[in-house]
């Protein structure tokens, strides 16, 4: 089985030690920063399943990572995890790509059943291109 | 405006020429005896000068009443707008204190599953009724963490409806949203509250923000009434009214009740029978013009020594004046 790797991103330092240590108990890869402007250079260096990610933080915050990380195509499938949750900043989200959104404080199965489907999600998109690149070139051989 | 203020200063003066005038010259030729003919036009010139100024004023009077109609209205719309004013701070408020909660607790929680993994990875490691008591604990840390999210949810709701928006409201499940943020305060003051509501209470189309101010005050005018009694109940409960179809509203409590003589006074402003710092008088007046506003009314019943009735009906559909941004039913935070 291949490890889902997950960028976990959130300004509270306590919160990501805890939770990189209970998802990578359930067997997750987990890289934890702790700013939107870290979140990016992780996401250039390396390749993530999925991303969680704190709405309010201090330099750039979530809509601007998830907005950074839309532009540049990535494939990361993104979970919201918020305080400071609302109906606009869900509906914002949403319509800005995020695959899920949850509010804290957010028990443990209910994040990692959010992101299984998000792996999921992500990594059908991932065969369907795959899928697509493999017709595009048998079509290009033809002719 | 400036012209009509100049007209009627002229007018004043034109008057009072005529009275002094006609006064003097008839002074004169009282003195100098003329004829009767200037005597009598003299007389007509002064009688008219009286008329006019009768007619000035009769409007100055008109204007004074007017203009303290006007006082009223504007002292009682500012004493809205500082009681909408200060929920909507209530609001800012409860949002901040809820969002900032969430950290601390996703800490808890966090740690709080740390410890069950760690039981779980090593279930001998513990004396079995450590163990016992242990698992029990983390069990109620749980319970009251997700207890606290609902209360967190609740204030954000709460927050969210200090704008004013005209929804389809569910009027039982409203009321235990509300009651859910004041209940513990209430029966901690050692409070029974009682709910009979009906099933299958129609939906009302109303301003959702105004009618929650409403609730909330009257609730707590009731848990007010009641706080201290031995054996102290407040009932809330729904019906409708089939003829009129209207819902009812009714917070019924045995608390001391109101005397006679203050009944008619109770919707008054600045009217309390509280003990100063309990309550501003302004609650109750400020309920029956919402409450009139939404096309409904106020009533109140009540013995003294067994208690009182608070009972508010509400159209299903809101009079034509009010704002139709009808957003559906009440939208639930994400979680």
């Amino acid at each position: 089985m291949i490890e889902t790797k997950i960028l976990l991103v959130d300004d509270e330092t306590v919160f990501t030690d805890n939770m990189s240590k209970l998802l990578s108990s359930r067997g997750y890869r987990v890289t934890a920063v702790n700013s939107g402007d870290a979140a990016i250079c992780e996401l250039e260096r390396d390749e993530f399943s999925v991303v969680v990610l704190d709405f309010r933080m201090p330099g750039m915050d979530g809509l601007g990572v998830l907005s950074e990380i839309k532009r540049l195509g990535l494939p990361a499938q993104i979970v919201i995890l918020t305080g400071h949750g609302s109906i606009d900043s869900a509906r914002e989200a949403l319509e800005l790509g995020a695959f899920d959104y949850l509010t804290k404080p957010c028990e443990i199965d209910e994040l990692v059943a959010r992101v299984e489907s998000a792996r999921e999600a992500r990594d059908d998109a991932l065969e369907k291109d795959a899928v697509k690149g493999s017709v595009h070139s048998r079509d290009t051989s033809c002719e | 405006m400036i012209l009509s203020r100049f007209f009627l200063v002229a007018m004043i003066c034109l008057a009072a020429l005529l009275l002094i005038g006609g006064l003097a010259f008839n002074i004169h030729c009282c003195l100098a005896a003329e004829s009767r003919a200037v005597h009598l036009v003299l007389g007509g010139v002064q009688v008219l000068a009286l008329i006019i100024l009768s007619g000035i004023t009769l409007c100055i009077r008109r204007v004074i009443a007017v203009a303290g109609q006007k006082s009223h209205e504007i002292d009682r719309l500012n004493r809205q707008l500082a009681e909408t004013g200060r929920l909507a701070s209530i609001g800012e408020v409860s949002a901040g204190v809820a969002h900032e909660l969430s950290s601390p607790l996703s800490v808890i929680l966090t740690e709080k599953q740390i410890l069950v993994d760690l039981e779980k990875k090593h279930p001998t490691a513990m004396d079995p009724d450590f163990r016992l008591r242990f698992l029990d604990s983390m069990e109620q840390i749980g319970v009251q963490i997700r207890r606290c999210k609902e209360i967190m949810h609740n204030l954000l709701r709460f927050a969210r409806r200090t704008g004013s928006s005209v929804e389809a409201v569910a009027v039982n499940e409203f009321i235990k949203e509300i009651l859910r943020l004041v209940e513990r305060e209430a029966r901690s003051s050692g409070i029974e509250i009682e709910l009979d509501l009906q099933d299958n209470l129609p939906e009302v189309k109303t301003d959702v923000s105004r009618l929650q101010q409403v609730i909330f005050n009257l609730m707590n005018n009731a848990f007010d009434s009641t706080e201290g009694i031995p054996g102290g109940t407040v009932t809330i409960s729904t019906r409708k009214e089939e003829v009129d179809q209207k819902v009812v509203i009714a917070f019924i409590d045995n608390g001391l009740g109101i005397q006679p003589e203050y009944i008619e006074k109770v919707f008054e402003p600045f009217f309390t029978t509280k003990p100063a710092g309990k309550g501003t008088g302004l609650g109750l007046s400020i309920c029956r013009s919402t409450i009139e506003r939404l096309g409904g009314d106020i009533k109140v019943r009540s013995k003294p020594g067994e208690g009182s009735e608070f009972s508010v009906s509400l159209p299903l559909n809101p009079p034509k004046e009010l704002p139709d941004n009808v957003n559906g039913k009440i939208e639930e935070a994400p979680s």
